[in-house]
């Protein structure tokens, strides 16, 4: 088991957000987590990123304990963040934005480079373009190939394809797919198309607590199964 | 070619050496040499305000950190130029060593302040507490030891070496910002979480980053003493803080030329225009009322822009 979470409660101040949440994620594996909003599903990805702490429960990497470690701590233990509002550091070029998640993890530079083309052949010609200039479609592969650098082992994606054309989702689904088996995602998303299309396994999240774990092939490919659920 | 010279840290050093040579032999070499020193200050508060994004209103405390421990030195050690402006910038180093981890913990209004704070508490210490070495409100004369045509006490010497010392600063801060130290300053100005998620302790290089503003601050007050030859209270007041703010915001802040051009400009301003105008002060108050609402990317910035569209234009047509 690469990722176990259990029994986790998270507060904001003295509002419970999370009561009794547990997860588990294999090697390899991609994991969705669906919701309504304010179910607590970023919440749970910020926690386990190290952006909040935990009032009870364990998270537990690579079978090492990683409650209350930093964010910078936990992305160097190889989870890395990708947030849901698609902002890139706009004043750097797409080039600058790839060296500076390389410069901690003592990724090569031009390899990290590369695999953004790999990803995408179109960020070869924005390569030295400022990130401000990016489509929001171009922000999101930046974002994914940035969260690339240093071979993590684990992703955490908050709404990856939220506000963007049906064409761009496209793209970004099958960046995703191309991904999957080569490291361990979850992924946090609204559209059940997407998650049947991609998720392993998905888990339901409603008013701070995990609601159901859908294993079974069948029903992950039923949308209106999971939609119920919500 | 002019993407070439748009990218051309030599070119860019270039315009400004021979600006402020034929600048020099025009006018005051003098003033000019002045007007060298107060860029190294400007390129040292740059780092946090134009990189970082943090705006300090206490700037002058480094300047004076750098200007006392090198008079200091100088009056009750060795009056050795070299060693005591070494001797000024540790002193900077260690001021930003000490006030750091407190200091880079805030942000926006608070960090303006909390710079201002410790400004006081300086200039309280030189002007009262320690006034027995300090000489207090009329501070202390210095004379500098000569090494053959390393006079500190000749203009011209005087004037050259400051100018390497731009030049060095300048090319350093060039070289700083087009690391990835730079990029990650950028980064924390424009959003630091972002910056710890991709694993960067940014308290450590925020602290870090302070230090090399204060060093570089006070190297710039370490050269005023060496310039002057004495060093009294008015290094370190408080109310001199706006110099410094008014000059990174003349130029642009965040690149390394607006700093030199903004910093060149303020002292231009504040040396010539009270010739012409009584209340000079007024005037270019409103020049920074007019600035900070209309053109707050300052005049290189505004260069920087206009070119970037011939550049465009160029392309395009091209």
């Amino acid at each position: 088991m690469l990722l176990k979470v259990e029994s986790l409660d998270v507060q904001y101040g003295s509002a419970k957000v999370l009561h009794n949440v547990s997860l588990n994620v294999k090697k390899g594996e991609l994991v969705c987590i669906v919701g309504r909003n304010g179910a607590g599903k970023t919440t749970l990805l910020k926690t386990i990123a190290g952006f909040l702490n935990p009032t009870k429960g364990k998270i537990i990497y690579q079978d090492a304990l990683i409650n209350g470690l930093r964010p910078d701590k936990v992305a160097l233990l190889g989870i890395k963040y990708v947030f849901q509002d698609k902002r890139v550091f706009g004043d750097l070029t797409v080039r600058d934005n790839i060296q500076l998640a390389a410069y901690p993890t003592k990724a090569d530079v031009e390899q990290a480079v590369e695999r953004l083309f790999k990803i995408s052949e179109k960020m070869r010609r924005l390569i030295d373009t400022k990130a401000k200039g990016l489509s929001g479609g171009e922000r999101q592969i930046l974002l994914i190939g940035r969260s690339l650098v240093g071979n993590p082992s684990l992703l955490l994606i908050d709404e990856p394809t939220e506000g963007l054309a049906a064409k761009v989702i496209d793209e970004i689904a099958r960046i995703l797919m191309e991904m999957k088996g080569l490291l361990s995602m979850i992924i946090v998303e609204q559209n059940l198309a997407i998650v049947s299309r991609m998720a392993d396994r998905v888990y339901i999240m409603k008013e701070g607590s995990m609601l159901k774990e859908i294993t079974d092939r069948e029903q992950i490919n039923e949308q209106s199964y999971i939609e119920s659920l919500l | 070619m002019l993407i070439k010279l748009r990218h051309s840290v030599l070119f860019a050093i270039s315009c400004f050496v021979i600006g402020f040579i034929v600048f020099a032999y025009s006018a005051s070499i003098n003033k000019v040499t002045d007007f060298i020193i107060f860029c190294i200050y400007v390129l040292g508060f740059d780092v946090l305000y134009g990189h970082m994004g943090r705006i300090s209103f206490g700037h002058t405390l480094y300047l004076g950190a750098g200007a006392y421990g090198t008079a200091m030195f100088a009056k009750y050690v060795i009056p050795d130029p070299f060693l005591s402006i070494a001797i000024g910038i540790i002193t900077g180093a260690v001021v930003g060593i000490i006030l750091g981890p407190i200091v880079v913990k805030t942000k926006g209004a608070a960090f303006a302040l909390i710079n201002v704070a410790f400004n006081q508490v300086g200039y309280f210490l030189v002007l009262v507490a320690l006034a027995r070495f300090t000489g207090g409100e009329d501070g202390v004369s210095l004379s500098f030891k000569n090494y053959g045509f390393i006079n500190f006490n000749n203009m011209h010497f005087l004037f050259y070496f400051s100018l390497v010392s731009l030049v060095v600063v300048y090319y350093l801060m060039y070289r700083l910002y087009l690391s990835a130290f730079g990029a990650m300053l950028i980064g924390i100005k424009e959003n630091e979480i972002r910056v710890r998620f991709l694993g960067y302790n940014t308290h450590k290089y925020k602290w870090i980053a302070f230090i090399i503003s204060t060093s570089i601050s006070a190297f710039a007050g370490s050269l005023y003493v060496v310039n002057y030859g004495f060093v009294n209270p008015s290094f370190i007041d408080p109310a001199r803080n706006v110099e410094v703010i008014f000059a990174a915001l003349i130029g642009g802040p965040g690149t390394e030329i607006g700093v030199v051009v903004g910093g060149t400009a303020y002292m231009v301003i504040s040396n010539y225009l009270p010739k012409y105008i009584t209340r000079w002060e007024m005037f270019l108050g409103i020049a920074l009322l007019i600035i900070a609402f209309k053109f707050r990317k300052g005049i290189m910035g505004y260069i920087r822009e206009f070119v970037d569209k011939r550049i465009q234009a160029l392309k395009t047509i091209g």
